[in-house]
């Protein structure tokens, strides 16, 4: 089967995010269908991310850049990637091995769609203490999620919607999504775990403060767009 | 969670993902409710902000009153909170246009799974707390 047309760049932006590197790309060359190229962004870090992931090879390659954030090293790795379908993975999460397969399958069954997303597990990171544990919330299982840490999408239409913010700290995948849909992306969510997303975090707290007013401020300007177009 | 951003005020409820935005005579509303001020106090200021008859507004107040409540934003409590001093200059006042709770559910599966990921002070995605030990 001819594999033209449907080459897949995968590109993972990591800052910092040694502990659980390995893991991700690991879950990407670990894929029945294989991606055409893993593109590693390294953002600046100093805990030797970049070497982990250049210690890999073909099809995985490594940039180094400056530190700039997730948003600049996903549109820097979206700058290099040449497949026909571009997939996102955080550092810290995990493709289950047919996700590439699913997604791919349900752009044959409808190939008008622009964009399919699909359904995310989370699980508690098990190099956790007990201590940690307690401050995560539970992880839920088997729920959809379109979002843009775990769609499949196509060159043109992501190129057609933009890059993500690099204003925004938070609400990234929020604004994009916002986007993606006053663009008039065709999308699909079908019922199939396409990513499995690690929790972790023991700082949630300062996620939650810094998180709400930049949030608020992404889904009101969703708003603002919608009123005017 | 919430938050008035140019005039307009913006709610998360993230039990449930959907989002809400209150514009105009419900932002006045809104803040009312910010303040603790009594419902009779909230029809008042925007007797005084807007150009209609007084029952008109009032019956508007609590209509949407009753859908913030509804909706599970607001709660109704026993004190009436302060008592708000009006001062007796009017101003004039606007056309009144009955106050909209809007209610948007499109990001729902977004915002109930929060961006875990997203914010990070020392370094995304960031390593465990007992630091970071290289694999």
């Amino acid at each position: 089967m001819s594999q033209s047309g449907s080459r897949v760049s995968v590109m993972i932006g990591v800052y910092n995010g040694a502990r659980y590197l390995a893991e991700a790309i690991d879950s990407v060359l670990a894929q029945t269908r294989p991606a055409f190229e893993l593109i590693v962004v390294d953002d600046g870090s100093d805990d030797g991310s970049g070497e982990i992931a250049r210690g890999y090879g073909s099809p995985v390659r490594c940039i180094r850049q400056e530190r700039g954030g997730m948003a600049a090293a996903r549109n820097r790795a979206v700058g290099d990637a040449t497949g026909d379908y571009f997939a996102f993975l955080d550092a810290d999460d995990r493709f289950p091995p047919d996700k590439l397969e699913c997604q791919l399958a349900a752009f044959a069954a409808d190939p008008t769609l622009d964009v399919v997303y699909g359904h995310v597990s989370e699980f508690l990171s098990p190099d956790l203490d007990a201590g940690a544990r307690a401050l995560l919330r539970a992880p839920r299982a088997n729920v959809p999620w379109p979002t843009p840490n775990l769609m499949l999408v196509k060159r043109d239409a992501l190129l057609r919607v933009g890059g993500f913010s690099t204003e925004l700290k938070v609400g990234i995948g929020v604004d994009w999504y916002a986007r993606s849909v006053e663009a008039g992306l065709k999308s699909a969510v079908p019922p199939v775990v396409v990513l499995e997303r690690r929790l972790h975090a023991e700082n949630n707290g300062i996620r939650e403060r810094a998180f709400k007013p930049q949030y608020l401020h992404v889904l009101k300007h969703a708003l603002d767009r919608r009123r005017t177009g | 969670m919430h938050e008035t951003i140019e005039g307009e005020v913006m709610v998360i409820d993230i039990a449930t993902g959907s989002y809400y935005s209150l514009r105009d005579s419900g932002a006045v509303v809104w803040q009312g409710v910010e303040r603790g001020a009594a419902e009779a106090e909230i029809a008042q200021e925007l007797a005084r902000r807007y150009d209609a008859p007084a029952g008109e507004i009032s019956s508007a107040v609590s209509r949407l009153l009753g859908e913030l409540q509804a909706e599970g934003l607001v709660e109704q409590s026993e004190d009436a909170g302060p008592p708000i001093v009006v001062d007796g200059a009017e101003g004039p006042r606007e056309p009144f246009q009955a106050p909209v709770l809007e209610k948007h559910t499109d990001m729902q599966d977004l915002i109930l799974l929060d961006p875990v990921h997203e914010v990070d002070a020392r370094g995304w995605p960031h390593p465990a707390s007992q630091g970071s030990e290289l694999r």
